[in-house]
């Protein structure tokens, strides 16, 4: 999109932009806004406050659009405006309230036991869905913020290595590294549902 | 294959096809199988998870936005973003050159620690002698190095 007229166009916005123009932002947003509340909703997981957490974003975005310096692309730049405001909010609500397994849904529960301990893998069903998905969310939701991010970016975005690293302005190595533990803890915890029990 | 490389190999999975070495390792080891079994079950709620509709933005959310951003309160402030940003860092640049030059005003001149405490004593001694020494104040120097206190002793009997 180099040259494209759309990348003009859009370059023309962020100069405006960058004045101060909340007219041109808008236009900024009207082609972002999709990917800001997808990014949000996975990462934060909750219908009900992703809008506010979009609209979070926007203004934290139009405030700091003057240090844009078009080194990465505004897609890539707005991504981690929202990665690290969604990042904040899962630390301050992860510090607010833990999350035990033992408030999950009793019917995922009692259908998840079950998965659990047949012996063969079966084919999933639809309640078998919805149990792991419970799930998923649920260890999610318990994850620590950073693990959450990442795990959301890879697991629900389906962003590459390459993608993340530059979402979050790391080396790709590191990505990997922090993808293993965050997997491998989200495994611990799974066990520990399972002694739970 | 080793069972560390195994979970290594779920772990980082990428979703790709199995290995045959991989594979060949599971038929024999329970602990592995549970280990994928596991992990299968997990990826699969994230799959789930994932393949849920984003939720959209509301009508007009848009336009709402584009209005708040043209608030002056807040487009007051992203005109003053650059200057606050400019004032923090001079205000930060001043502070650190008020406290160098505070501490080389406050810590005495000399020494590592700019402090007595890592003098040579014996020159001090030495020096203090010297001080004390009224009948040869020019050999000093000469003394200095060998023992003081004896050296004036000696002179002191000599008269």
């Amino acid at each position: 999109m180099a040259d494209s007229p759309a990348a003009n166009q859009e370059l023309e916005w962020i100069k405006r932009a960058q004045r101060g123009d909340a007219e041109a932002f808008g236009f900024l947003v009207e082609r972002y806004q999709r990917r800001v509340f997808s990014v949000a909703y996975h990462l934060v997981n909750s219908r009900e406050e992703v809008e506010d957490l979009a609209q979070e974003i926007f203004v934290k975005a139009f405030l700091g659009v003057q240090g844009y310096d078009g080194r990465s692309s505004f897609a890539t730049w707005l991504s981690r405006v929202t990665v690290n405001h969604c990042y904040d909010y899962l630390r301050r609500r992860r510090a607010s309230r833990v999350l035990y397994f033992s408030q999950m849904n009793e019917e995922a529960q009692r259908t998840l036991e079950a998965k659990v301990e047949s012996p063969a893998r079966e084919g999933i069903d639809v309640e078998d869905r919805i149990a792991l998905r419970d799930l998923a969310a649920k260890l999610l939701s318990r994850a620590p913020a950073e693990d959450r991010v990442i795990l959301g970016l890879k697991e629900l975005e389906d962003l590459s290595v390459q993608e993340i690293a530059e979402m979050l302005d790391l080396k790709e190595s590191t990505v990997k590294v922090r993808l293993h533990r965050a997997r491998k803890r989200m495994l611990e915890d799974f066990r520990r549902w399972q002694r739970g029990r | 294959m080793r069972c560390d490389e195994i979970r290594k190999w779920f772990e980082d999975g990428e979703g790709g096809q199995m290995p045959a070495s991989v594979r060949e390792h599971l038929r024999t080891c329970a602990a592995c199988q549970a280990d994928e079994r596991d992990w299968s079950l997990v990826r699969t709620g994230l799959r789930v998870l994932s393949q849920e509709p984003v939720p959209n933005a509301s009508t007009g959310f848009a336009a709402r936005l584009t209005r708040r951003l043209a608030e002056p309160s807040l487009a007051g402030r992203a005109a003053t973003q650059f200057w606050d940003l400019i004032g923090r860092r001079v205000i930060l640049v001043g502070s650190l050159l008020t406290l160098t030059l505070v501490m080389a005003l406050v810590l005495p001149p000399s020494g590592p620690w700019r402090s007595t405490a890592g003098l040579d004593l014996s020159l001090l001694q030495a020096e203090v002698a010297a001080e004390n020494d009224p009948v040869l104040p020019d050999d000093v120097g000469s003394s200095r190095s060998a023992a003081p206190n004896v050296q004036a002793g000696e002179d002191r009997t000599g008269r």
